[in-house]
């Protein structure tokens, strides 16, 4: 009877069910950061629009209406809980690179997680009353 | 012998290749970054009541003080080398080959380089001190 491997065995170190915390951290802050730069992109995108019209007209226009609507403001919500997550597991990425609390690294990951968990709500509760009541289109 | 003044070196920045200086610029661009994003966040978004809109005119306001402009160069600069030299990053841990790699670091220096000064056209009226006008 001939071994057939099955793809969780072949790829034993890439199946996710055998990823450990920092191999979790790791694919975040891949994911987190491709997050960002999309949000970036938007950003300017948005912004850009000081360019059309005569005296900011295209800005005041994007900012005022389309800034203001509840996708905008829950694109801002996911992506300052990227950028949390990103800063302070980048954080640890820096203090292990330093040889410092390598030992103690999970104790610190969660640690960092509970701070940027704080920072992400408090910032959430802030941008409530552009998401609550709005809609979601122009 | 050699390997013994290899190790020598480990201290202070001689003999650090390209991608060493990568590694270590990407450190410190990350703390530049999480520094001003703070105060970007706070002054531009936070500073004032949330549900009202930012208008032209504020921002017109803002840049014409030079250090707005710095922190926002600086941004744009730090923002940008940390973005591409992410991207870069993930791309490498596919496994390119020397002459995927090649290509890879001189698209990522050129996208770099144009995305700069790309973000500086909207910055040019401030730096000449000429700003819009409305």
């Amino acid at each position: 009877m001939l071994y057939k491997p099955r793809y969780k065995d072949m790829h034993a170190d890439l199946w996710p069910t055998n990823y450990r915390l920092g191999m979790w951290a790791w694919l975040f802050q891949k994911v987190t950061g491709i997050e960002i730069i999309g949000y970036g992109i938007m950003h300017f995108w948005g912004i850009s629009t000081a360019l059309v019209g005569v005296n900011g007209q295209g800005f005041d226009w994007f900012a005022g209406v389309a800034g203001m609507t509840a996708m905008s403001a829950i694109a801002d919500v996911v992506t300052i809980a990227c950028i949390m997550y990103h800063t302070m597991n980048g954080l640890r990425v820096i203090l292990m690179d330093l040889g410092i609390g390598v030992r103690s690294h999970r104790r610190i990951f969660w640690g960092l997680m509970a701070i940027a968990f704080i920072v992400w709500a408090l910032a959430a509760y802030e941008l409530l009353p552009l998401i609550i009541g709005r809609s979601g289109t122009i | 012998m050699a390997s013994a003044n290899k190790t020598a070196e480990i201290s202070g920045t001689t003999g650090m290749r390209p991608g060493d200086w990568a590694w270590l610029l990407q450190r410190v661009t990350a703390v530049i970054i999480a520094i001003i994003i703070a105060v970007h966040l706070w002054i531009q978004h936070f500073g004032v009541p949330i549900t009202d809109p930012v208008t032209y005119q504020e921002v017109v306001e803002r840049l014409r003080n030079p250090l707005f402009l710095l922190l926002d160069i600086v941004f744009l600069a730090a923002g940008l080398f940390h973005a591409v030299n992410g991207l870069r990053a993930i791309f490498l841990d596919f496994g390119l080959g020397r002459r995927g790699e090649a290509a890879l670091n001189i698209s990522a220096v050129i996208a770099g380089i144009a995305l700069f000064g790309f973000g500086l056209i909207i910055l040019v009226p401030f730096l000449l001190g000429r700003w819009p006008v409305w």
